[in-house]
């Protein structure tokens, strides 16, 4: 609770116009209940952009689930391409891995790819791993599927020490509970 | 919010400790006197250093000695006098960029040396880079990064802000180019110390024509290091005019180049086609000569951008090239399966599933074998449906 209220607290300093919730135990519907997902319970949520879910225990920085929906024309803005719905499986990760890759991790590591159910369609599971300017390892887990001309996108991003693998089982879990509408 | 960013980049800009000196300072002259010449200058260079060590920590440099060596051994032969000096680094990154910080620090992109054909061609460019050293242009310049513009560009160089905003600015600087006139005297100085060194000086006008083709197919705008002032087309004529009359020195191993980077350069293709920039791979692999320089299979790479790119024509183009390079090299698993793959799209479910079956055959634990078993497994079903239907 304490950590909670301090995680609160500091969010009300630095966050403006931000704004927070506690998730509860119910699914949680997406833009125009595109979709539908459980939460971990008791993290906390960033209510103040409505066309994403981002939800982190201990702050964005050290662990956080998002998920996210765009239209396909609209999937990879960094490398100016749309997602194709002829596009292949592998080819939609290989288009997710260019598009890290311009939106500033050139020299990404691909520990995982490999093929996935995502709320019941198939797409991709990419693990990857980068420095950032301190030499920090963080590592991330991105799933995506295109369904009915929507990206889809269920991300999860921590720091490789400690907090990945102590994370990533919620993470699992919620995208697990991830259906697509 | 562009005015916004100006807004800040001025204040910040007047507030940097070193945006006084705008008269030409005197070169470095090399050996021990080769150091900041005022506390001021000695700021500028502390800078540098921090830029460098957060280069190093990110992990954008790359960790091969021998290759290392080599472009230091050329900035060696150039700059003799600032031996110990002058740093050379390798930037794990592709686009065609190379700059050099005021403290003698030396960056080289993956991209660049992936260009060159040959020696005369990196030391055309180390004499251009450290003459911006020698001259002490950083510093001059300081005070001219004014562009917002230049703050994208050295984004796109290194990533999110490296540092702290002063060592923004001096990488602002250094990274995007500097007045026309210290560009120009970088590319006649250069050139000069090219000749001394007995490097071929026929060679640097070749590396801007070579680099002019390239930028000119990729549709993106000119890259620092032949930044906008001069024009590369200005600077082409530069060295070409200086190169006119020059003759070629012997050189005993004229390949030795080439072989040396044969690495880099393949891993910068793959890098380039793995971050989807597919019009330089394009546009590298149509010049026959540029395409001899690679392993036989290079098609795959050039099929695999065709594939990226996705216009009208590309599949065929694609299927074309792949079949080349498995012409070329049968047992070169990463054919078949782009080939499998694009059969599966088109249609052909009996070639797709005889592509996949020979990528899981010569490949089968590579790390994509799952898409590759989904992709054969659907193949091979819509293969027999199609048959019972007949």
């Amino acid at each position: 609770m304490k950590r909670l209220l301090a995680l609160l607290a500091l969010a009300a300093l630095l966050g403006g116009c931000a704004t927070y919730a506690l998730t509860g135990t119910g699914p949680v519907a997406g833009p125009d209940k595109s979709y539908s997902v459980a939460l971990p319970r008791n993290w906390v949520r960033l209510t103040s952009m409505s066309d994403r879910v981002v939800v982190t225990r201990d702050g964005f920085a050290l662990q956080r689930i998002m998920i996210t929906r765009v239209a396909a024309k609209d999937a990879f803005p960094k490398l100016k391409k749309p997602a194709d719905d002829k596009l292949l499986a592998s080819e939609l990760a290989e288009l997710q891995i260019a598009e890290l890759k311009a939106a500033g991790a050139p020299n990404l590591t691909v520990l995982e790819n490999v093929p996935a159910r995502i709320g019941g369609a198939i797409g991709f599971r990419l693990r990857i791993r980068f420095l950032n300017n301190d030499g920090l390892a963080f590592e991330q887990v991105w799933c995506g599927v295109l369904d009915k001309g929507y990206y889809y996108l269920i991300s999860f991003h921590a720091p490789e020490l400690y907090y990945f693998d102590k994370y990533l089982p919620d993470f699992d879990r919620t995208l697990a509970s991830f259906r697509l509408g | 919010m562009r005015r916004l960013a100006a807004a800040l980049f001025l204040a910040a800009t007047a507030a940097w400790p070193g945006s006084a000196p705008a008269q030409a300072l005197a070169p470095l002259k090399g050996g021990a006197a080769t150091a900041p010449a005022s506390e001021e200058e000695r700021r500028v260079w502390a800078q540098a250093d921090e830029l460098a060590a957060t280069l190093a920590k990110s992990g954008r440099v790359l960790d091969d000695p021998a290759l290392t060596a080599y472009v230091q051994r050329v900035a060696d032969r150039l700059f003799p006098e600032f031996k110990g000096h002058i740093h050379v680094h390798i930037l794990k990154a592709q686009g065609l960029n190379a700059f050099a910080l005021p403290n003698g620090d030396i960056y080289l992109n993956e991209g660049i040396l992936a260009r060159f054909r040959n020696e005369s061609q990196l030391a055309a460019l180390l004499g251009h880079e450290g003459i911006h050293f020698v001259d002490r242009h950083s510093y001059q310049s300081l005070e001219n990064a004014k562009s917002t513009a230049a703050l994208g560009t050295v984004l796109a160089v290194v990533g999110t802000p490296v540092v702290g905003l002063a060592a923004n600015l001096l990488a602002m600087s250094s990274i995007t180019g500097y007045s026309r006139e210290l560009e120009s005297e970088a590319d006649n100085l250069g050139y000069k110390r090219l000749v001394a060194a007995g490097y071929d000086p026929r060679e640097a006008p070749k590396l801007f024509k070579l680099l002019m083709t390239e930028v000119a197919a990729s549709g993106e705008k000119e890259p620092f290091f032949f930044a906008t002032h001069p024009a590369l087309k200005d600077r082409y004529d530069n060295y070409l005019r200086l190169s006119k009359n020059a003759t070629a020195p012997k050189d005993p191993a004229p390949d030795r180049y080439l072989a040396t980077f044969a690495g880099l350069r393949l891993a910068s293709l793959k890098a380039e086609v793995s971050m989807a920039r597919y019009r330089q791979v394009i546009a590298l692999l149509k010049e026959p000569e540029r395409h001899g320089d690679y392993p036989p299979y290079v098609d795959y790479y050039l099929g695999e951008a065709y594939r990226q790119r996705g216009e009208k024509g590309d599949a065929e183009l694609a299927k074309a090239a792949y079949l080349e390079a498995i012409a070329a090299a049968p047992e070169f698993a990463l054919a078949h399966r782009a080939l499998g793959m694009q059969l599966l799209k088109a249609g052909d479910y009996g070639g797709a599933a005889r592509e996949l079956e020979r990528y899981l055959a010569l490949a089968g634990h590579a790390a994509d074998h799952a898409y590759a078993r989904m992709y054969l497994e659907e193949a091979r079903k819509r293969r027999d449906e199609r048959g019972k239907g007949k």
